[in-house]
């Protein structure tokens, strides 16, 4: 594939006037057929090469050609594919993160149209984690969709996300948001937490040894009354959604190339309707 | 002193005329325990899940001494 993708590649100037080797997709597209192999594995090859999928040019110079390829052979799981799941998924997805695996048993309906960024009226019924496989596949084929169409609970969370370098919780309900911690726990994998209402939100990013999401919640993983939770009450516009999606995605990509400072043992608290954006942190 | 209370989502509709900008003002002239606060401001502390104090969690016995800037917080799950 080496001289597939060097004799392919072609040589462009960036905005910036930076000369850069870049593969375009029509190539790469070409490539993976003949190759037998998928697209996946060419950005990843050229990429290892010096060569940029010409897509990523943009992502330069904040984003470098190491940390490009190490974002394609990464794996991060999102569970829940809805306001702030589906908004992740298409973020990781453009930055190019190579392996997504969506877990979420609903279809979409009408009500999800004002924020889930994957629902559309062509997708009215169908399966949310089958949407995400469609929708990521017309905007990167070098990334690699695994759908798990089912509802994540003790007896099947670890195997359907173990192997993640990131799992992101981006689910509606505290009880799933304690058995997705308590697998990445076990597992020893770091988990993005977000949550909503209204045009407020929160997120923290937890490790295997953090105290974790009980800080948010208690010890008790009772859900309380559903219908007189906040985020009953109030609703959830789209704009919040995207807002705590954009802090995850980011907390993924630090954490991947291990680069920024993470919002571990705090909850970063968004008030849109205020502006405001506050760190509260814990005692022991 | 003046203590400033900032309530999120659901807990805003147990102050009337609540500005969210601005937070509640509550003037007190002794110490008073976060739990106490909230019975005179007439929030329910089963709807409480976080009390946060000048940006860090306290629990509801916690003392306010009179100047602090206090958050509180319930359980929120949406995504």
């Amino acid at each position: 594939m080496q001289n597939l993708l060097q004799s392919r590649s072609k040589k462009i100037r960036d905005p910036a006037g930076r000369e850069v080797e870049v593969l375009e997709d029509s190539q790469a597209l070409k490539i993976a057929a003949e190759s037998g192999c998928s697209v996946h594995d060419v950005y990843v090859e050229a990429l290892d090469l010096g060569i940029y999928p010409y897509r990523y040019v943009r992502n330069r110079e904040t984003i470098s050609r190491e940390e490009q390829l190490r974002l394609s052979n990464a794996r991060v799981a999102v569970v829940g594919a809805g306001g702030l799941g589906g908004q992740v998924i298409l973020l990781l997805a453009r930055v190019g993160v190579g392996r997504i695996v969506v877990v979420d048993y609903d279809r979409f309906d009408e009500t999800n149209l004002n924020r889930q960024a994957l629902s559309s009226q062509r997708a009215m019924g169908k399966s949310k984690a089958q949407e995400a496989v469609m929708v990521v596949g017309a905007i990167n084929p070098g990334v690699i969709v695994t759908p798990h169409q089912v509802r994540i609970d003790p007896s099947n969370a670890k195997e359907v996300l173990k192997g993640s370098d990131v799992i992101v919780d981006a689910l509606d309900n505290i009880p799933a948001r304690f058995t997705i911690e308590n697998a990445s726990k076990s597992m020893g994998i770091p988990l993005v937490h977000g949550a909503l209402a209204g045009l407020e939100g929160q997120l923290m990013t937890v490790f295997p040894d953090d105290p974790g999401i009980k800080r948010l919640y208690g010890n008790s993983v009772a859900d309380g009354e559903r219908s007189k939770s906040p985020e009953a009450v109030l609703g959830v516009p789209a704009l919040m959604p995207s807002f705590i999606a954009t802090l995850q995605a980011t907390e993924v990509l630090k954490i991947i190339l291990k680069r920024g400072r993470l919002f571990r043992n705090v909850m970063v608290h968004v008030d849109l309707e205020s502006g405001e954006m506050n760190e509260f942190t814990f005692g022991d | 002193m003046v203590l400033k209370v900032f309530l999120s989502s659901t807990l805003r509709q147990y102050v009337p005329g609540y500005n969210p900008s601005e937070g509640a003002e509550f003037s007190m002239n002794r110490k008073t325990t976060v739990s106490e606060l909230c019975k005179l401001m007439n929030i329910p502390m089963a709807k409480i899940k976080i009390v946060m104090v000048n940006g860090k969690s306290e629990p509801f016995d916690y003392e306010l001494q009179g100047d602090e800037r206090v958050g509180l917080f319930p359980p929120v799950g949406g995504g």
